[in-house]
């Protein structure tokens, strides 16, 4: 019996090769597009994942209020975790561990590696990371210890053998290669190329202020104890070991400072506080992403069932015969479910194939190195055979139940009984396909103006141009930016502490007749406001004109407004026991993303106590720029020994910031236009059909007289008028989510009613289009054909 | 065999009501071969599908063996129809996706037939009906005269007890026609009740007995003389 329903099944889509084409082509395209959301999906749930202490990892962060800054951060201090073991028995282990970049040198081979940690000797033993050599548990217990990955071993060694060579660090610390490891996995909320042992760096590992905050603490708790109870115990714990300075500052009017546990597993989709080691995920996303696939899936299973509904006047006469034959209902609804399973089949077999085109591509998209076997091991294909079934079933059961119940005399007859009803579901299930086309439509376009938005408008500054040189060894190079004066292709060069895209140092100063605030801190020469072509506001940046410069601070217009200074020159701001008066405001500009809210911000000249110049930034005239940028390096080499020349453009750094988003949008803009492919191709499919319908209603309107274009706007109608409807439908939504979605951003673009109006606009463009050829094919046949042919 | 009893079939469409049949009272005996004839629309095709199981009449009594089946649900009609009755229409109603040989093999697949069983019996059917040679053939690539003598030989598939024919002969040639009767009649010969709906007064002779209907009614009831041998 089985065998008998594929052979009709194959049978039935060999005869009608276009109706199934489109069938099985719209509904492969949309598989293989969900599959490739799901798979991404899939594998930002698979994040830290792969530890096998995954699920009893917390990390532990920071959050309260000094002054008027708000802290929320992964930045917590040297003595946390040890303390807490000792407290608390629960805790079995921890680790703590800094994230950093630094020139690392074997020989004469010299590289800057940014991802390197230094982290304490249990690193191991708490994360699963694979070693390839050294022992798990002491593999870090020297205190030269360190363990790089195999990439990183061949960059340095070649074919030696990595084991117990020497790496100089920075210039100065040595360590021993005691452990080699694999890659960090693609899943794994931090990444990096080495670790090294903190008990070298003893000046942080043993540092015991509690406020100074520099390292991401892991912990891993008892088998079965909740973090929450853990959290629970944090107020007397911060009670008992903190100092009394610092007890001072967090329980000072307004403030407050407490500590809580993120679980290690949640971290890449729910983590968003400062200092986090790597741009984390966004739990938004991941169900924003989830729904286009749904929707991607909904929209070709649609088409499957309208086409196949459409078709069902076709078998009308099958059924009558089968029923005549002795057929019960729940056979012939078995016949047309596995005719339609094997139909999803076919498309899903289809759907592999495309996958596995599409998948560089995919990557490239998104970022990510997913391949069909690797993530979900093996799972890949119980997963699309679930899918099959469950598709096949669903969009298979409206026709299904449909043809099945028709009555054998009727059928018989080849009457298709074409009811009322079941054009209106039709109707009703294009609706929602272009409703939902409609939404992503706007959503594209909503998420490309935020982006250009953010990236362009009123910075503050020009990143155009700007070259930014990393100097590691934080001492200020006066010979190097003095010989830049000189190099013909630099308009102008500002040493800095930061740069915007860059954190800034986030410090508490007392301003004059205030108690607190916290500044965002910069340190810069004279010329860095003329580099970054930013603007005063009121008074003047630094000189070399005025010799007390040093003991001068420039804030921005957000900090004059917090302070409520109308007239801020002159006042006194007292930091680190030194007196700095403010002779001038800067316009604000965004030094974060768009995403954050501008904060008060306060500069220096470099050269005050604390502050150091990690950065030179460079101002390149618009042409020649890599002549200049290879004469810039050339001038580096020649004045700056021992650190290469690591560089990038501010734009394109600052940019991004914006990485998700901009991912976003492109993903966004592939899927809705794929969207909208899919059901414009059942759309075409459903027109042919409709056309050939009513060839006899076009034949006795020819005859009396209907033009071709009557007849083709007629056929147009039919179709295009619930595209038009859906618009309402979907504007509401779109609304709402986008809506939701600017709720990211402390700077939004206001909503726009032509982005919606626009959207609906191209949906009916592309809708028309793709029903217009059927129309007017069939308002140009002869009447005498179609007249014949019932 | 069968027995109707005021036997009505009305089609209600939103503003007009259309008695198809109005008190029917009719009967057909085992082993006996009746013909129905009348004007187009004359409701022979619904007294037809109604003895067939095919639908449901609006009221009056239906008789199957002693069977009241008139209020019987789809599914009893199904089961019933399944293994008892065989139709053959004027449009031979064959699934232009199977061939031949599946075609006549469907009424055995709905009756969970083993493959070889069917095999064997399809085979017996398309030898009596002398078209084995044609078995992997599709309907289209068949003359008429072929395509309605798989229909019948679908139709005894089953071996049913009746076998209901609309208008056999409707379209075939006279040759065929006359081939297609003669093998409804070898059939009824066999002890298989037969009842045709023909518009030939040649072919309907066939029969033991004529029955006229007009607008719904049965107006006459002729009891044919000649019988062949």
């Amino acid at each position: 019996m089985f065998k008998s329903h594929l052979k009709i099944a194959l049978r039935h889509l060999i005869k009608r090769r276009g109706f199934a084409f489109i069938n099985i082509a719209g509904l492969a395209v949309g598989m293989a597009c969900s599959m490739l959301i799901l798979l991404w999906v899939w594998e930002e749930y698979s994040y830290d994942r792969f530890h096998e202490k995954a699920d009893r990892i917390v990390r532990v962060c920071a959050r309260g209020r000094i002054g008027d800054t708000v802290i929320d951060q992964t930045s917590t201090c040297a003595p946390l975790p040890g303390t807490l073991m000792m407290d608390y028995p629960e805790v079995e282990q921890a680790v703590r561990i800094l994230r950093g970049n630094a020139p690392v040198q074997y020989g004469d081979r010299v590289f800057v590696e940014s991802g390197m940690l230094i982290a304490d000797s249990t690193f191991f033993d708490v994360f699963s990371f694979p070693l390839l050599r050294g022992d798990r548990r002491t593999v870090l217990s020297a205190p030269d210890a360190c363990v790089i990955t195999q990439t990183m071993a061949r960059k340095y060694f070649g074919d030696e053998d990595p084991i117990n060579k020497v790496l100089t660090v920075a210039g100065y610390y040595r360590f021993r290669v005691t452990g080699i490891m694999k890659e960090v996995p693609a899943n794994s909320h931090v990444h990096f190329n080495g670790v090294f042992s903190l008990a070298s760096v003893r000046e942080m590992s043993a540092n015991d202020a509690w406020m100074s905050n520099s390292f991401a603490t892991y912990l891993v708790l008892r088998e079965g104890f909740p973090y929450r109870s853990l959290e629970a115990k944090f107020p007397d714990f911060i009670r008992r070991h903190f100092g009394p300075d610092e007890s001072k500052i967090i329980s000072a009017a307004g403030n407050k400072w407490e500590y809580y546990l993120q679980p290690l597993t949640s971290i890449h989709l729910d983590s968003h506080v400062t200092s986090e080691l790597e741009p984390n995920g966004n739990r938004t996303y991941v169900t924003f992403f989830i729904l286009i696939a749904a929707f991607i899936l909904c929209i070709a299973s649609v088409n499957f069932m309208n086409l196949a509904t459409a078709k069902s006047s076709l078998r009308s006469r099958e059924v009558g015969v089968r029923k005549a034959s002795g057929a019960s209902r729940l056979q012939l609804v078995r016949q047309f479910l596995s005719e339609s399973v094997f139909t999803v089949f076919l498309a899903a077999v289809l759907s592999v194939g495309i996958m596995e085109l599409a998948m560089p591509a995919f990557n490239n998209l998104t970022g990510k190195a997913l391949s069909l076997g690797s993530l979900a091991g093996g799972t890949t294909l119980p997963v699309v055979l679930a899918l099959v079934l469950v598709l096949g079933v669903l969009s298979g059961s409206y026709p299904a139940f449909f043809l099945s119940s028709f009555k054998p005399v009727a059928a018989l007859k080849g009457q298709p009984s074409e009811g009322a009803g079941k054009s209106r579901l039709r109707n009703g299930l294009v609706l929602f396909q272009f409703s939902i086309s409609i939404i992503l439509f706007v959503g594209t376009l909503m998420v490309h103006r935020q982006l250009v938005y953010m990236q362009a408008e009123n910075l503050g500054f020009s990143a155009e141009n700007i070259l930014v040189i990393r100097n590691y060894s934080g001492v200020p190079n006066r010979s190097f930016k003095a010989a830049l004066r000189e190099c013909p292709g630099v308009v102008i060069s500002s040493g800095s502490e930061t740069v915007p895209g860059y954190p800034f140092r986030n410090m508490v100063a007392t301003p004059e007749q205030w108690k607190e605030i916290t500044l965002d801190w910069n340190a810069c020469d004279c010329e860095f406001l003329e580099t970054m072509g930013m603007r005063m506001a009121q008074g003047r940046f630094f000189s070399r004109d005025f010799g007390a410069d040093t003991s001068a601070i420039v804030i921005n217009e957000t900090a004059a407004r917090l302070l409520g200074w109308k007239d801020p020159l002159g006042k006194i701001i007292w930091f680190s026991g030194r007196p700095l008066t403010v002779i001038g405001t800067v316009r604000d500009f965004h030094y974060e993303s768009k995403l954050n809210k501008i904060e008060p911000s306060g500069m220096v000249l470099l050269g005050s106590p604390g502050f150091t110049e990690n950065a030179v930034v460079v101002k390149l005239r618009t042409e020649n720029v890599p002549e200049t940028v290879s004469a810039v390096k050339a001038l580096w080499d020649r004045h700056v020994q021992g650190t290469p020349f690591d560089y990038g453009f501010l734009d394109e750094e600052y940019d991004n910031l914006y990485r998700n988003e901009m991912r976003t949008e492109k993903i966004f803009a592939v899927f809705s236009c794929l969207a909208i492919a899919i059901a414009c191709l059942g759309l075409f499919g459903l027109s042919a059909f409709a056309a050939e319908r009513r060839t006899k209603e076009i034949g006795i309107r020819k005859v009396l007289g209907a033009s071709v274009a009557n007849l083709a706007a007629l056929l147009s109608y039919e179709f295009t008028q619930w595209v038009v409807w859906a618009n309402l439908l979907a504007w509401p939504v779109a609304w709402y989510a986008m809506k939701r979605w600017l709720q990211n951003f402390a700077y939004q673009i206001p909503m726009d009613w032509r982005v919606f109006l626009l959207s609906g606009l191209l949906a009916l463009a592309v809708a028309l289009l793709t029903v217009i050829y059927q129309a007017v094919r069939a308002a140009t046949a002869n009447p005498v054909d179609s007249l014949k042919y019932e | 065999m069968i027995k109707t009893k005021n036997l009505k079939k009305v089609y209600t469409t939103e503003e007009v009501e259309t008695t198809a049949l109005n008190n029917v009272n009719f009967e057909v005996k085992k082993g006996e071969f009746v013909s129905i004839m009348g004007p187009s629309g004359c409701g022979k095709s619904t007294l037809l599908n109604l003895i067939g199981l095919l639908d449901n009449p609006t009221d009056g009594e239906y008789l199957f063996g002693d069977q009241e089946v008139s209020r019987f649900s789809e599914r009893q009609r199904a089961n019933l129809r399944k293994h008892n009755i065989g139709f053959v229409f004027q449009s031979f109603n064959l699934i232009d996706e199977l061939t031949v040989f599946e075609n006549i093999e469907l009424p055995l697949l709905y009756q969970k037939v083993s493959a070889s069983d069917r095999r064997k019996r399809v085979n017996e059917a398309m030898e009596k009906m002398e078209i084995v040679h044609r078995k992997n053939h599709f309907p289209q690539q068949l003359s008429g005269g072929q395509q309605q003598r798989v229909a019948v030989a679908r139709a005894i598939m089953a071996d049913p007890k009746l076998i209901l024919a609309d208008e056999p002969t409707g379209n075939l040639d006279s040759s065929h026609g006359e081939e297609v009767m003669q093998m409804l009649l070898g059939l009824n010969e066999a002890g298989t009740t037969v009842v045709m709906v023909t518009h030939s007064p040649t072919y309907a002779e066939y029969g033991h007995r004529t029955v006229h209907l007009f607008d719904g009614h049965i107006v006459t009831e002729n009891v044919n003389g000649k019988f062949h041998l």
